[in-house]
């Protein structure tokens, strides 16, 4: 009876230290509108490494992530857009965390930013269509970190801005037609940016200021009042970036120029075949 | 360099060429009425006219969704051209034709200016 009764206690303890094993081991899955109505309820109740998809809709809510969870949509930024609840502060408000991951949503509505990192590392913002907030991006005293394939668009002051950040990779990010600056560094050293897109910014493409040892490769920096802006910093690296002009007015007068031409070409065949003066 | 050849560039350019030469055309028809500019005039206009079509579907396609705005731009622009090609065949309504040919003309700068890089 008593080896009997050794075995059963033995089979529960081991079924429990596998329970709890595979409970650290497999991180949940949380689906946002169906096991929590807003994202932020979501993000209340996860545990680090969870992951959190939100699924098709519009969303209100001001999120706040303080741990290492990941935050993505189901089927990409067309499909699930979230909204700021109180306009003064942040989409998502990245507090002193690590190795956060959000990716493939539209995020609107903000008077101070899309998304904030602050103090936080090793994240991964991807995939997300950022528009019409203060500002797109905002990174405070965060290093290591990836923003890459991001459309910050239309958002009334910057697109993209760092300030006391190192470290982070900036890569194929779109940070066009926003109302100031396009990619904006300040007091950050040895970033990288390589293939983003800054046109059509109101002032500057992409402006480092007291920023050194940057890498800058293969930007596209079109139709800003100023391009690219260096101002007292050392040490940057520039590899193949294209930077245009703004071509407002020079290129419809070209073009007309090119209309007249041929305009006069045109009459002289037309003549030939109406034999007409 | 690769964003100033994208396809959306090239037609608003070749639609600003077309109206200019079509406006260049259509003021020389009006001075000296002859049979060989009026042909290079509407050859223009309908070039351009096409032109004002395939842009229009481009920018409502590559939108966010269409949206109400744009959509009366495009129609208001499309009445226009209707407007403009209707007055010229009218002999009473004749006499407005160049007025409409050139607000075709800023028109065209406008699509320039809005939709040059999109």
């Amino acid at each position: 009876m008593l080896p009997l009764k050794f075995s059963a206690a033995f089979i529960c303890a081991a079924a429990l230290i596998t329970g709890m094993a595979g409970a650290n081991l497999h991180a949940a899955v949380i689906h946002v509108p169906y096991n929590y109505k807003n994202i932020q309820d979501a993000v209340s109740n996860s545990q680090p490494a969870d992951t959190i998809i939100v699924h098709k809709g519009d969303y209100k809510d001001n999120i706040i992530v303080e741990k290492s969870i990941t935050i993505r949509s189901s089927e990409g930024f067309d499909t699930a857009a979230v909204k700021a609840l109180n306009p003064s502060n942040p989409v998502f408000r990245i507090s002193n965390a690590s190795g956060v991951i959000i990716s493939g949503l539209t995020i609107t509505g903000s008077g101070m930013s899309g998304i904030y990192l602050q103090n936080s590392h090793n994240t991964a913002i991807s995939d997300n269509r950022i528009v019409k907030n203060e500002s797109g991006i905002l990174l405070y005293s965060s290093n290591n970190n990836t923003i890459s394939n991001n459309i910050v668009k239309s958002n009334e002051q910057y697109g993209i801005y760092l300030e006391s950040s190192n470290n982070n990779t900036l890569k194929g990010n779109t940070a066009d037609s926003n109302k100031d600056k396009g990619i904006f560094l300040s007091l950050s050293n040895h970033n990288n940016l390589a293939n983003n897109s800054a046109s059509l910014n109101t002032w500057n493409g992409i402006i480092l200021w007291a920023s050194h040892n940057n890498t800058l490769k293969e930007n596209s920096i079109l139709r800003n009042t100023y391009g690219l802006v260096i101002s007292d910093s050392e040490e940057t690296t520039l590899i193949d970036n294209t930077v245009w002009s703004n071509i407002y007015i020079i290129l419809p007068a070209i073009l007309v120029y090119i209309g007249i031409i041929f305009f006069f070409i045109q009459k002289r065949i037309f003549s030939f075949i109406y034999s007409e003066k | 360099m690769n964003m100033m050849f994208e396809i959306n560039i090239i037609i608003v350019s070749l639609g600003l060429i077309f109206a200019t030469v079509s406006l260049f055309s259509g003021l020389q028809a009006v001075k000296k009425a002859g049979i060989m500019m009026a042909s290079m005039h509407r050859l223009n206009g309908y070039i351009a006219c096409l032109i004002y079509l395939i842009v229009a579907v481009l920018s409502l396609k590559e939108g966010s969704g269409l949206m109400m705005w744009p959509i009366i731009g495009w129609i208001t622009g499309l009445l226009v051209i209707i407007g403009k090609i209707l007055s010229v065949r009218n002999e009473r309504t004749y006499k407005y034709g160049s007025r409409l040919g050139i607000l075709l003309f800023i028109i065209w700068l406008i699509i320039i200016y809005k939709h040059l890089i999109a």
